[in-house]
C-alpha cells in the first residue's frame, strides 16, 4: 500500500500574506494539493476610487514592502498613460535604477534569507549564520546597498516619495550619487561572491513545461521598465491587452484570484524572464547564469533561484550603469506636460522582482480615479505552483513524510511569491495513523 | 558624503495607532534636522535594518513602541545586550515582528548589540488606524525632544540618557506586557 497522508503548511505572516499548502495523499495517490490563499482581500482597487491621479503612486507603493518601488512605477506609468504624459528619458533611467534597487533588495532577501537555509541543510538562516557567518553578513551588506539606491532615488529605503506623473519630485544631487556609486563599486566582490555560493547546490529533479511570460523593454534592455507582453507561445500583447494575455479567475480555495494564459499555467517573474530575455541580461550576468548551470528555457521551476541569482548580477550591473549615465549629465530633468487634461485610461506594466505587474486606471475629468485593477505576479504565479506541486509530489511519496513537507516547501519558496517567508511551519498528517481532523498529527518544522 | 556614525531607526506600522511612534518619532527627526554625524531612517516593518547598521559599524537608536507597563507616552531605555532581551522581545514588541530572532541572528554574527539602544515609548491604542492617541499627542514634544538628546548624546559618545540605562541582569519588568 503506498503512502497516505495530509501535509498542511500553516503560515501566517506580518506583511506578504496567509495561504496554506494542503497535499492529501491516499495510497500513494494525490487526492488534493492545494494552495490556499486566505488572506483578507485588501481593497487597494477601492482606495484608490476618488482619489487624484497624483496620489495613486503613493497609494499602491503600500501594497507590497517588498515590491513598493516596482507598485509605484507600474502605477505612475499608468497614470501617464492616462494622462497623456509621456517623461523624458533620464526619469525614465531614474526610475530604473530604482528598479534595480528593489529587484536587488528582493532577490537578495530571497536567497540568502529564504532559500539558502534549504540549500545548504540547516533549519533557518540563524543555524546558517553560526556555519557561515561570512554568508548572511554578505547578505546584509548587499540588502544595505540595495537600500542605499532606492534611498538616493525614491527618497525612502522602501515606499518611494518621489514619484510624479512626467518626472520625479526629487533628483539625487551629484554628492549622492558618487557616493553610491563608491558604495557599488564596493560590493562588487560580495556580488561574485553571490553566484559562487550557489554553482554548487542540487536543486531537486522536476520537470513541468508551462507558458512563460513577461513584459519586453521596448529599447531592448532587459525586462524592467515595461514594455508589451511576450509569451513563450510566440504571442506578443499590447500591455492595454493585458486581459488577453493573462486570464484571471476564481477558485474556491484561495482569496486570491487564479490567472492562465493562453492555454493553461502561467509563470511570471525571473525564470519567465531568462527564458525570454537571456540574450538581453548583461554578459557577467549570462555568465553567471552558464556558471550556475541554468539553462535559458529549463522547465525545473526549482532553478528560479538560479535565476534570480543571475538577475542579481545583472541589477548590479545596471545599477553601476545608470549612475555612471546619471553622473555624467545630473542636472535634473523637467516634469513633462499633462497633454490629456480630461483624463481617460491608461495601463501601466513593469517588471518587479516576483513577475509583470500590472496597474489599469481610469481617470475622470477632475482628475479622480474612476475605476482601478492591479494584476500582482503572485496571483499569475498561484496556479503554476499547484500544477508543479501536483507534478512533484507524486515523485516524493516514498520518501520520509519530514521529507516530503520540507521538499513542498522549497518548491512553494522557489517562485519566491509573496507569502513564501512564512512557509515554515509544516503539519503532517498520515491518515493511516487514524489521526482526527487537519491541524492534529506529526508536526514537522525543516 | 561622509557615513554615518549614528543610525537612527524609526520601527512600527503607522496604520496601527500609537504603533507607528517610532516611525512618526523618526520623521519628525528627519524633518528638523539631524547634527552631522547621524542619519535617521524610516524602517518601519524591517527588522534587518538592525543588523545592516550594525554590520557597518554604527551606533543604532531604535525608536519603537513598547509595552513596558509604563503610563502612555512614557519611555523605556534598554540597551539591546540586555540579557533579558531576547526573552522580552516577543512581548515588547507591537508591530508583529519577530524581533527575538533578529537579536539571537545578531548574536551569532557576533554583532555588538551592546552598540543599539532602545528608545521604547508606551503606547495607549495600537487599534487599526492613523493617528497618535491624545495621550501621546501631550507627551509629543518631550518625546521628540528625548530622541533628539539621545542622538547627541550618542555623537558625543555617552550613553543616550542620563543616568545611563542599567542592564536588567535577567529581570526585565514588564509589569502590563501584553502580547
Amino acid at each position: 500500500m503506498g503512502t497516505t497522508a495530509s501535509i498542511a503548511v500553516h503560515h501566517v505572516t506580518r506583511v506578504e500574506g496567509h495561504g496554506n499548502i494542503v497535499i492529501d495523499l491516499r495510497d500513494g495517490r494525490l487526492e488534493r494539493c492545494d494552495l490556499e490563499i486566505v488572506e483578507s482581500p485588501r481593497f487597494f482597487e477601492v482606495l484608490l476610487k476618488d482619489r487624484p491621479y497624483e496620489e495613486a503612486p503613493r497609494i499602491t507603493c503600500r501594497i507590497c514592502g517588498i515590491c513598493s518601488v516596482g507598485h509605484a512605477t507600474a502605477s505612475v506609468q499608468a497614470v501617464e498613460a492616462a494622462m497623456g504624459v509621456k517623461p523624458g528619458p533620464k526619469t525614465r533611467l531614474l526610475r530604473r535604477l530604482n528598479l534595480t534597487g528593489e529587484w536587488l533588495q528582493s532577490h537578495v532577501l530571497h536567497v540568502y534569507f529564504l532559500v539558502a537555509p534549504d540549500a545548504f541543510g540547516t533549519t533557518s538562516v540563524i543555524p546558517l549564520a553560526d556555519t557561515r557567518p561570512d554568508v548572511v553578513t554578505r547578505a546584509l551588506r548587499l540588502k544595505r546597498l540595495a537600500n542605499d539606491i532606492c534611498y538616493t532615488v525614491g527618497g525612502r529605503h522602501v515606499m518611494p516619495i518621489s514619484y510624479q506623473a512626467g518626472g520625479m519630485g526629487y533628483w539625487p544631487g551629484v554628492a549622492e550619487l558618487e557616493a553610491l556609486r563608491a558604495k557599488l563599486a564596493a560590493a562588487r566582490a560580495d556580488i561574485d561572491a553571490t553566484v559562487d555560493l550557489f554553482t554548487t547546490v542540487p536543486w531537486p529533479a522536476l520537470e513541468r513545461d508551462s507558458e512563460c511570460l513577461a513584459a519586453l523593454d521596448e529599447d531592448g534592455a532587459y525586462p524592467m521598465m515595461g514594455g508589451p507582453l511576450h509569451s513563450s507561445t510566440g504571442k506578443v500583447f499590447p500591455a492595454r491587452a493585458y486581459r488577453d494575455a493573462m486570464h484571471e479567475y476564481l477558485v474556491e480555495h484561495s482569496a486570491s484570484k487564479h490567472v492562465k494564459g493562453q492555454d493553461g499555467t502561467l509563470r511570471v517573474g525571473a525564470l519567465a524572464r531568462v527564458t525570454l530575455a537571456h540574450e538581453r541580461l548583461h554578459p557577467r550576468a549570462r555568465e553567471a547564469a552558464r556558471r550556475l548551470g541554468l539553462v535559458p528555457g529549463t522547465t525545473n521551476p526549482f532553478h528560479y533561484t538560479w535565476a534570480q541569482v543571475a538577475e542579481t548580477v545583472h541589477a548590479y550591473e545596471e545599477a553601476v550603469a545608470l549612475t555612471d549615465a546619471l553622473l555624467a549629465d545630473p542636472a535634473p530633468e523637467e516634469r513633462a506636460p499633462v497633454t490629456r487634461p480630461r483624463g481617460g485610461d491608461g495601463v501601466g506594466v513593469c517588471e518587479v522582482p516576483r513577475g509583470t505587474l500590472v496597474h489599469d486606471y481610469t481617470i475622470g475629468p477632475n482628475g479622480r480615479i474612476i475605476r482601478a485593477n492591479c494584476v500582482i505576479p503572485t496571483s499569475q504565479n498561484l496556479a503554476s505552483i499547484e500544477a508543479d506541486m501536483r507534478a512533484f509530489v507524486p515523485t516524493i511519496v516514498d520518501r520520509p513524510k519530514e521529507e516530503i513537507a520540507h521538499l513542498a516547501e522549497m518548491l512553494v519558496r522557489a517562485y519566491d511569491p509573496c507569502i513564501s517567508c512564512s512557509v515554515h511551519m509544516v503539519e503532517v498528517r498520515f491518515l493511516d495513523e487514524g489521526v482526527g481532523d487537519r491541524g492534529s498529527g506529526v508536526r514537522g518544522s525543516p | 558624503m561622509s557615513e554615518p556614525r549614528v543610525s537612527v531607526l524609526g520601527v512600527g506600522n503607522v496604520l496601527a495607532g500609537d504603533d507607528g511612534t517610532g516611525v512618526a518619532l523618526a520623521v519628525a527627526l528627519a524633518e528638523d534636522g539631524l547634527p552631522a554625524g547621524a542619519s535617521v531612517r524610516v524602517a518601519g516593518s524591517d527588522p534587518l535594518a538592525l543588523l545592516e547598521e550594525l554590520e557597518a559599524g554604527r551606533e543604532v537608536l531604535l525608536l519603537d513602541a513598547c509595552r513596558f507597563g509604563g503610563r502612555p507616552g512614557e519611555v523605556t531605555w534598554l540597551r539591546l545586550d540586555d540579557p533579558a532581551w531576547p526573552d522580552a522581545a516577543a512581548p515588547l514588541s507591537l508591530h508583529g515582528l519577530d524581533l527575538a530572532a533578529v537579536f539571537q541572528l545578531a548574536k551569532t554574527l557576533h554583532l555588538p548589540l551592546e552598540r543599539a539602544w532602545l528608545m521604547g515609548i508606551q503606547p495607549d491604542s495600537v487599534a487599526v488606524g492613523r493617528g497618535r492617541s491624545p495621550a501621546l499627542d501631550d507627551a509629543w514634544p518631550l518625546l521628540v525632544a528625548g530622541a533628539h538628546q539621545a542622538v547627541r548624546r550618542l555623537l558625543d559618545g555617552l550613553a543616550p540618557t542620563d543616568p545611563a540605562p542599567v542592564l536588567s541582569g535577567g529581570a526585565l519588568a514588564l509589569q502590563g506586557a501584553e502580547g
